[in-house]
């Protein structure tokens, strides 16, 4: 495929892969929240939720690159952020914390809350990348309607997976044809041309959005999208998933080392 | 007895283009009509009435009853449609899925939609697809998925829009092959003539919304004057053959 945006390295054979997606779901939503509420004066206890979130990386084989690519999309507002910290007021003395090989006094409450809203940013970032790197998106979209999400929204999502990579596969199309009659020069024509081609995409699609309608029609469609039955959860991945989250259960209540 | 039959059929679509102007035509059981035109005659058109899909003025019936006082469901299982483009046929997240879809739309049971999807992907040697996205395969493999989508559902007739369309030699041969065993009342539109030498018991040929020839494949498609009026040409096949009967 010209354009394949999903499924990448869905396929690969991993313990994290191997789990049943419905728990992953669960397990990652879990997580998640156990990242975001961890209290602004133990950020130590990221450092231990990102210590499990390593293992899960490792243990999914995705490549490290792949990942790092994903997460790292976080770098320039990380940046902006940091530049933000020396800007921020020192409330007392006691909030006063002198860096002085760059010769500048933080507050403590600032960079604080920095590496609260940016370890957690990235601990979010890393868990649901980890969970789309090593689920298929069918079974995602299925993990999602077996755990309750509207059987329309879970058809409407299928839908824009299948056809993102169909619509993409166009426009690469419709990108060789450009560039196969020559460069487009200056800005002001690029822009008018993409503009074009956008136009031309978006006609095409509601054509195809109507043809796709009239094939649901022509199979019976009536207005509700049917589902195979899906397996029964086995027990092995129900107790897969209860001691991941007794595992973050201990990590959250882990005591303080001072 | 007559399987479809179209009298006097008129369509005209919203922007004012007159599709269909009073087309005849009648499909006995069993036996396999090749629409033939030139692009714009209006074939797909044409196909769209057979499921009620569109609905015009003058008469459509199938086995003896009006379309518009069919069940719509009985009527779009009876008469088995497969579009020009299979990704616009398959829109599931999976081969499986995709072809139990109209197995589930006629409300049989999971467990017996999902045999009979099976059962169909046997037929077009699509089984080992079962599991894959449709957006994932090979234009052969979308051919002959997007069939057994229409097969899973038992049609009295089939109806398939180009099916050759965009495919190298193996897979034109393959799906030709498959076409030729299935034996019920099909109807194929296309501008393949050779294949629809090979596929079909007699032709329709429509152009501008009319018919203008309906009769035995191999005499119709003999008839070079009559094909090249309506922009279509002599199959190859029937060429050789008279050159071939020449020497």
């Amino acid at each position: 495929m010209l354009a394949d945006l999903h499924d990448r390295y869905a396929d690969l054979n991993s313990p994290l892969h191997r789990a049943d997606a419905r728990v992953k779901v669960v397990c990652a939503a879990v997580l998640i929240v156990a990242v975001l509420a961890v209290p602004i004066a133990e950020n130590w206890r990221l450092a231990l939720l990102a210590g499990l979130m390593v293992v899960l990386a490792a243990a999914s084989r995705l490549p490290a690159s792949w990942i790092g690519k994903r997460v790292l999309i976080l770098l320039p507002f990380l940046i902006i952020a940091a530049v933000l910290v020396p800007l921020a007021p020192v409330l007392s003395p006691a909030d006063a914390l002198a860096v002085p090989q760059l010769g500048l006094t933080l507050s403590r409450m600032a960079l604080s809350a920095y590496v609260a809203i940016s370890g957690k940013c990235l601990l979010v970032l890393l868990a649901a990348t980890l969970l789309v790197g090593a689920t298929r998106t069918v079974d995602l979209l299925r993990a999602g309607q077996a755990l309750g999400l509207p059987r329309t929204i879970t058809a409407l999502m299928g839908f824009a997976a299948t056809y993102l990579t169909v619509l993409s596969e166009e426009a690469a199309r419709m990108l060789t044809a450009r560039d196969s009659r020559g460069k487009v020069r200056g800005l002001v024509r690029n822009l008018a041309v993409a503009g074009s081609m956008l136009r031309a995409l978006m006609v095409r699609t509601f054509e195809r959005g109507e043809r796709v309608a009239l094939a649901m029609v022509s199979r019976g469609y009536k207005g509700r999208m049917p589902d195979l039955e899906r397996a029964a959860l086995p027990l092995r991945q129900v107790l897969l998933g209860i001691t991941f989250v007794i595992l973050l259960a201990l990590l959250y209540g882990f005591p303080p080392l001072s | 007895m007559n399987v479809i039959e179209i009298d006097d059929l008129h369509f005209t679509y919203p922007d004012g283009t007159r599709a269909l102007r009073g087309v005849s035509l009648s499909l006995p059981e069993g036996r396999s009509l090749g629409l033939i035109g030139p692009n714009g005659a209006g074939k797909s058109t044409l196909l769209l009435h057979l499921n009620g899909i569109l609905s015009g003025t003058g008469a459509v019936r199938f086995e003896g009853t009006p379309i518009e006082r069919c069940d719509a469901a009985h009527l779009r299982a009876a008469v088995g449609l497969v579009f020009e483009d299979p990704d616009d046929q398959l829109f599931m997240p999976t081969v499986l899925d995709d072809v139990a879809f109209g197995p589930l739309n006629l409300g049989l049971p999971a467990e017996q939609a999902r045999e009979r999807a099976l059962e169909a992907l046997a037929a077009v040697d699509a089984e080992h697809l079962r599991a894959r996205p449709p957006h994932h395969l090979s234009a052969g493999q979308k051919r002959r998925v997007a069939l057994a989508t229409v097969l899973a559902m038992q049609p009295r007739v089939l109806v398939v829009d180009e099916p050759l369309a965009a495919l190298d030699p193996e897979g034109r041969e393959a799906i030709m092959h498959l076409l030729g065993s299935l034996e019920m009342t099909k109807i194929v539109a296309s501008h393949d003539l050779d294949m629809i030498l090979a596929l079909c018991d007699e032709v329709a040929l429509l152009d501008d919304g009319k018919i203008y020839a309906q009769g035995d494949t191999r005499e119709t498609l003999s008839d070079e004057k009559l094909l090249r009026a309506h922009g279509l040409r002599v199959p190859l096949t029937l060429i050789r053959r008279a050159m071939g009967n020449r020497q």
